[in-house]
């Protein structure tokens, strides 16, 4: 089975508050960059279906430089190529970014299994897989938490509320990954990181594809703390906690 | 009379045939130890010199046997049979450089002072001594010593030879009438019962040839079963002591990762001559597992069990993988705590061991608990463990009159505050307690800031080496570029990175843990104390302590502020680990946990005041000390601070 899996370095999620501000423009001072957490779990299918299936898979990014680092660690998991879509990283058009792919896809020779996190960790859209089976015209499932090669197919497992359902495709088919026991991403082995660092990464020219959507404005909400400590009697206090309540829910919290 | 002496043989015409025993002997003992010798030919060599420390080791631990004598009871019966046995064995040889090569040796006053008499008083400590031993064995049952019945076999045999030599030459006395018979006072006394008992002579001479028999073959079947038993360790603890890395392995080796076939140990080829021998010196006392934490919370790791679990591998299943011997649990439960190291008497070095095994299960096979990969992964991603930390590396020393080192700066001091100081809410009070002290002494005082990132300490202990090696030498890098006069930091962790394992990268800087420091600028009068008066007991950090050397300086700190110091039960080099080394400050641990077996001694002193010097005891110390219904919690800084400030106001 021929396997594209598509991955995105992001800041820092965990970067403490306040690290990254957005003042009309995002400021990430020494905030680095690291592979986003879907996209973990994306490459872990990737690698289990590839091995089931005795293949190999294509890592593919897009933006600047900073993307490498989710590409070597693709490659440290065992990706047997990787290429980078040069373009700058930014605000994301999902339509114009689903176009991009399918262009980079059909210039990668296409595959049989697309695979994508569930979202990107930065702009949480949430929809570019979705648009690219679309542009594509392949069948798409959603949030996959297991997949295991079943002759010339795939068998997809998904969570629904209080069990699991589970589809089965031959043929090619784009899916959407996230976390679960099954997706954890593994440990790369130290030979392979290694081995990585000295891979080539493939960069590719971007299509054309005009713009969709622009970024209008990026603003920090303003979050501002009020405490104060209510003393007395359990009584009194639970008297007063009542009537703050009340006060807040009336003017939701203003004063 | 003549000259004094005995006749070898005298009652024995057909001792000849005694050869033939002694040839089977020989035959088993040289293969034993080429069974054993082929073993350690696969390790890695490593280098020897300097030989001086290792000789003094060689003379203290093997000669004096130090280590063995800390446990008085023990340790000096052990002691004297040791020295019995080299007695009987010289006295053995100069019987049979008389006997076989008819050398004049046997008589005169070395016969009757050193023959007779020494060897007699030898005879009889060893029988006291393995009195000893069995009575503790079997009789108060320490869960530390095995009771297989190899474990009766030594020293009950050891005892019957002993027993059936002095029947031999009380009886040899009696029916011979020997003149000088008294020298021998214990075999003497023996034969002056023989006399009240009427024994006959043709009686004792049956008697005594037949127990010659007896006496020699269990002597030989003995000295046969060395190299198949624990009894091996009389050879092979002098050479694992001698062996021994002369800084007690506190420094882990630096792995060659171009050119390592395998990362870390998963054959007993990956392990050293040393590390092999090793295997083949336990005494299986047990004094390692008694020290060790993760065994006394109940985690499925005890140093003995290691060692001689990969004894058995080694002998039984030498070509297949570690992995086959010890199981993961076991690996990634050691803290790194060298309280096993330290108590053993023979110098077996368990946790380079341990952490070359870590090492392949890492790097090769992508293994790590979970929280440790995390930590670890925190590492990788953002140069510090803290997962969730709200702060940045400058977030603590907000308001405080310091700022970070600018490139073409010089640099007097650097305070390396280190990631728990950065990151960890606790240690953050640490760092800016140190800081007003190092600034109330007028230091020139600069920190790093974004530029300061993970020692690579938690990385490298978990055996992920190359993470590890990749921040080390980032981080000379940085301090290349710094240089300055020198180094304080409030982390026995980095004080261990940067003052030892970084020389390996090229580092040679003048590092001190804030409690050298301050103990030295209280001594010079750089700084003053007002006088306390609060009861502290001191938690000796083990990279402090074990690792460093460092225990009598943040004691000298806590006195000066006027505090009243008293020990916990273990403290010191014996001091008991706070279970955070080794990555555990990353994990969940089960219950219960080492911090709380370690928080009731510290309870248990009557302390107000639990004084540390580490701020990853300090977090573990504060959790059990608090489950446990205990005092306070300080860093001897923020002690030392409480004291200081109210002078520094009165100053102005
Ligand atoms: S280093 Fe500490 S935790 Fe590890 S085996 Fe030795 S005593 Fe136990
Ligand atoms: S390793 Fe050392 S301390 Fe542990 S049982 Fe063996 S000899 Fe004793």
């Amino acid at each position: 089975m021929r396997i594209l899996c598509f991955v995105k370095a992001i800041l820092d999620p965990e970067a403490p508050p306040g690290a990254i501000r957005f003042p009309g423009k995002v400021e990430s001072g020494d905030v680095s960059t690291v592979l986003g957490p879907f996209e973990g779990n994306a490459l872990e299918l990737a690698l289990q279906i590839s091995e089931a299936s005795a293949g190999s898979f294509t890592a593919v990014a897009m933006g600047d430089g900073a993307q490498d680092v989710a590409l070597r660690k693709a490659l440290a998991l065992g990706a047997g190529r990787a290429a980078r879509i040069d373009v700058a990283t930014g605000f994301v058009d999902p339509l114009g970014a689903a176009r991009r792919l399918e262009a980079a896809a059909k210039e990668l020779g296409g595959a049989d299994v697309y695979i994508f996190g569930r979202q990107a960790g930065d702009w949480d859209m949430g929809v570019t897989a979705g648009l690219f089976a679309g542009l594509l015209d392949l069948p798409f499932v959603p949030l996959v938490q297991q997949a295991e090669v079943a002759g010339e197919g795939l068998r997809l497992r998904r969570e629904i509320p209080g069990g699991y359902e589970e589809s089965l495709r031959t043929g090619p088919i784009v899916l959407s990954v996230t976390n679960g026991p099954r997706t954890l991403m593994r440990l790369p082995k130290v030979k392979d990181v290694m081995l990585a660092n000295r891979k080539p990464i493939d960069v590719l020219k971007p299509a054309e594809v005009g713009e969709n959507l622009t970024l209008a404005e990026i603003a920090q909400a303003q979050v501002t703390r009020q405490s104060r400590m209510i003393t007395g009697d359990a009584a009194s206090q639970a008297a007063q906690l009542a009537a703050e309540l009340r006060r807040f829910l009336v003017t939701g919290g203003g004063n | 009379m003549g000259i004094p002496h005995r006749v070898v043989y005298w009652n024995v015409p057909d001792h000849a045939w005694m050869y033939l025993p002694f040839a089977i002997l020989c035959i088993v003992f040289a293969y034993g130890v080429w069974r054993r010798w082929r073993v350690w030919a696969t390790g890695r060599r490593m280098p020897l010199r300097p030989w001086g420390p290792r000789l003094r080791r060689l003379l203290s631990h093997a000669g004096l046997q130090s280590r063995v004598v800390r446990r008085p009871l023990q340790g000096y019966a052990h002691l004297a049979l040791a020295v019995a046995f080299v007695l009987l064995f010289i006295g053995t040889v100069v019987v049979a450089l008389k006997a076989d090569f008819g050398l004049p040796v046997m008589q005169g006053a070395f016969y009757l002072w050193f023959e007779s008499a020494t060897l007699d008083a030898a005879g009889l400590a060893g029988i006291i001594a393995l009195a000893i031993f069995l009575v503790r064995r079997y009789a108060l049952r320490p869960s530390a010593l095995g009771r297989e019945l190899p474990d009766f076999l030594v020293p009950f045999t050891l005892l019957i030879i002993l027993i059936t030599g002095f029947l031999l030459q009380s009886l040899r006395i009696y029916a011979t009438h020997d003149p000088w018979g008294a020298y021998s006072f214990v075999s003497y006394g023996l034969s002056a019962l023989y006399a009240a008992w009427h024994l006959s002579t043709p009686a004792a001479l049956i008697i005594h040839r037949s127990l010659w028999w007896f006496h020699l073959l269990l002597a030989f079947s003995f000295l046969g079963a060395i190299p198949y038993s624990k009894l091996f360790h009389l050879f092979m603890a002098p050479v694992a002591i001698l062996l021994s890395d002369p800084d007690g392995a506190t420094k882990l080796e630096k792995l060659d990762l171009e050119h390592s076939e395998r990362l870390g140990a998963n054959m007993l080829t990956d392990f050293t001559v040393k590390d092999l021998i090793d295997l083949d010196a336990c005494t299986e006392c047990g004094r390692c597992e008694e020290a060790c934490p993760a065994f006394a919370s109940g985690k499925p790791l005890s140093p003995k069990r290691l060692i001689l679990d990969l004894r058995e591998h080694a002998h039984e299943r030498p070509l297949e993988p570690l992995t086959a011997a010890i199981k993961d649990e076991t690996l990634f439960a050691c803290t790194t705590c060298r309280a096993c190291m330290e108590a053993c008497p023979v110098d077996i070095e368990h946790v380079p061991k341990i952490v070359g095994m870590r090492r392949f299960r890492v790097m090769e096979e992508g293994e790590m608990p979970t929280g440790l990969a995390e930590a670890v992964q925190g590492i990788e991603e953002r140069g510090h463990p803290f997962r969730g930390a709200q702060a940045s590396r400058t977030t603590w020393m907000e308001g405080l009159p310091i700022r970070e080192w600018q490139p073409g700066e010089p640099c007097e001091t650097l305070l390396w505050v280190g990631c728990a100081g950065a990151f960890d809410p606790r240690a953050q009070k640490v760092a800016r307690a140190l800081t007003q002290l190092l600034l109330a002494m007028g230091e020139d005082l600069k920190v790093l800031g974004r530029r300061e990132s993970c020692t690579g300490d938690p990385a490298r202990r978990a055996g992920q080496e190359y993470l590890y090696q990749m921040q080390a030498e980032e981080n000379v890098k940085t301090l290349k570029d710094v240089a300055p006069r020198r180094i304080v930091t409030m982390c026995p962790h980095c004080l261990h990175q940067l003052r030892d394992e970084y020389r390996d990268f090229g580092a040679d800087f003048e590092v001190v843990h804030h409690s050298e420091y301050l103990q030295a600028a209280l001594v010079t009068g750089r700084i003053k104390a007002a006088a306390g008066g609060r009861r502290i007991t001191y938690h000796d950090p083990c990279y402090l302590g074990r690792y460093e050397g460092v225990f009598a300086a943040p004691r000298e700190v806590l006195k000066a502020a006027g505090g009243d110091v008293v020990e916990m039960a273990h403290h010191g080099p014996d001091s008991f680990c706070c279970g955070a080394g080794g990555g555990w400050a990353f994990r969940e641990e089960g219950v219960p946990r080492v911090n709380r077996l370690r928080a009731k001694e510290a309870v248990a002193t009557g302390a107000e005041v639990v004084a540390t010097g580490c701020p990853f005891c300090l977090s573990m110390m504060t959790d059990g000390v608090k489950a446990e219904g205990g005092g306070e919690v300080e860093d001897i800084a923020e002690i030392l601070w409480t004291q200081v400030a109210p002078e520094v106001t009165a100053r102005g």
